[in-house]
């Protein structure tokens, strides 16, 4: 790989390295999930020392003690929030899965799909 | 930003960027020491008690192994981690050094022209050995040759962040465990060596050169790469830590210095990423640079298939075919002492050990191996 010539801006580093990728789980897909959870995972561990970090802080400025997250209670609407967001994240996570738990039904609105596909183009 | 680096011109971390590198280097500790130990398990209670119901006798080769066990939970899932957590920490790592390239470009260029020990003599008409062109080495985007703008040392300076991660900081926070292997190997097998002139050979960033210019203070240093980026980050890390020594980008085949000018050549981890055909050419090379007394070293990942069992070479092998190391069984099948009896060095003169009092490889976590001669008198083949 050349580096651009002097003048020129710099450029973005190389993505994709070369020899392909090979395939252990039941199929690249699986891979690809695989890969995609482990980085979310990576990032809730970040976020987790960044909150262990603010508490550090608060704590040292002695703006909050160090166990205030612990004793802390909620408000009512507070709790009512968060509630409606844990909700609301694992309906987004688990989407996938209720639509697509009922196998036959899906299959019935795939047949249907593809009937309107012919109605359609005739 | 993180303030503790083991040199000044090591990448920095954010806190952030520290958090994820933390957890991929965890991820990988946990996957190597809890999810693979679990391989052997099912091969010794599961799949060997298989093939031999199966066959009537244990499995004889490599690849009868590879069969038994590649199809189970145990290899399927421990190599999809280990692949997985291994394109993310490259990625996670190449990210924050991209983020502080052209910092670092400049600080090694003040570093290199603001005078100081040793030096940097570059050639941008060394044409790249195929072996090195066509592959990206462990599945690094552009191996180890990556410049993201002129003068660049993006690629030597992500090496530099990225070895310490991969190794779980266990080759030493300076990654030099193997230099000082070699060292501490010299120094009690050839006590008497007093080496003037000293050649590594594959030296990246200078870590595992660095021990030898501080074993021998007086003696003169050079270490030798491929790789620009690598070498302008290796020249401008030692200089910054006070360590002189004279980088030269060449070809280890071929390396345009005299013949007999050298009483020390050594690489470390260098001969798993050639060819077979290049290895012996270097061991050539390396005979043709020795003076008579002269020692060749060649610090390597301790597998050595002849004695292994067919289920740990296959074990062995996974780098092969899943870490971008093309050449990795190639070598560990390879009869070294005859290569170096081609190469012009007796056999009587020739040492094939393990420094089993030294650092161990994270690969394995053996201790290193040792391969090299003593070059006798007479002129090289």
């Amino acid at each position: 790989m050349t580096a651009p010539s002097s003048g020129t801006s710099r450029r973005s580093r190389p993505r994709v390295p070369k020899g392909g990728r090979p395939v252990f789980l039941d199929g690249a897909d699986s891979e690809r999930l695989l890969s995609m959870l482990l980085a979310l995972a990576a990032e809730v561990s970040v976020l987790t020392e960044e909150i262990d970090t603010l508490r550090e802080l608060l704590a040292t400025a002695a703006i909050l003690p160090p166990d205030a997250a612990e004793t802390h209670v909620p408000s009512a609407a507070a709790t009512e929030r968060r509630a409606r967001r844990r909700r609301a994240l694992i309906q987004r996570m688990l989407r996938i899965v209720l639509e697509d738990l009922d196998g036959p039904a899906a299959e019935r609105r795939r047949t249907q799909y593809q009937a309107l596909v012919r109605a359609v183009s005739r | 930003m993180y303030p503790d680096t083991p040199h000044p011109l090591f990448p920095r971390q954010s806190p952030e960027e520290a958090a994820r590198h933390a957890f991929y280097k965890d991820l990988k500790d946990l996957v190597v020491a809890e999810v693979k130990p679990r391989i052997a398990e099912h091969f010794e209670t599961l799949l060997q008690p298989a093939f031999v119901a199966a066959h009537g006798r244990e499995p004889s080769t490599t690849a009868e192994a590879g069969g038994a066990v590649s199809c189970d939970p145990s290899y399927r899932w421990y190599s999809a981690l280990a692949r997985a957590q291994h394109e993310l920490y490259v990625d996670a790592t190449a990210e924050c050094v991209e983020r502080q390239s052209e910092a670092l470009r400049e600080r090694c260029r003040e570093w290199r022209n603001g005078g100081g020990p040793g030096s940097l003599q570059l050639d941008p008409a060394l044409a790249r050995p195929d072996y090195q062109r066509d592959v990206d080495s462990h599945c690094v985007p552009g191996g180890y040759f990556a410049e993201l703008a002129e003068d660049d040392v993006y690629a030597g300076a992500r090496y530099e962040l990225g070895i310490s991660l991969y190794t779980l900081g266990r080759h030493g926070a300076m990654n030099d465990s193997k230099g000082h292997t070699g060292v501490e190997f010299l120094r009690e097998r050839f006590s008497q060596l007093a080496p003037r002139r000293i050649l590594d050979l594959g030296c990246t960033c200078g870590n595992s050169t660095l021990p030898y210019a501080e074993a021998w203070p007086q003696a003169e240093v050079h270490g030798l790469d491929l790789s620009a980026p690598a070498l302008r980050y290796a020249h401008a890390r030692a200089r910054a830590l006070g360590r002189a020594v004279h980088f030269r980008q060449a070809n280890a085949e071929a390396t345009g210095f005299e013949a007999g000018s050298f009483d020390l050549v050594v690489s470390h981890i260098l001969l798993h990423e050639v060819s077979a055909g290049a290895l012996q050419r270097i061991f050539a090379e390396c005979h043709r640079l020795l003076r008579p007394g002269g020692v060749m070293l060649h610090v390597e990942v301790p597998v050595r298939n002849a004695q292994l069992s067919p289920f740990e070479r296959f074990m062995a092998d996974w780098d092969t075919d899943n870490n971008n190391e093309p050449f990795w069984r190639a070598l560990h099948d390879m009869d070294l002492p005859a290569a170096a009896a081609s190469a012009g060095f007796a056999p009587a003169q020739v040492f094939d050990t393990q420094f089993v009092r030294g650092a161990r490889a994270f690969t394995n976590d053996r201790p290193w191996w040792l391969f090299g001669a003593v070059r006798a008198p007479g002129p090289s083949p």
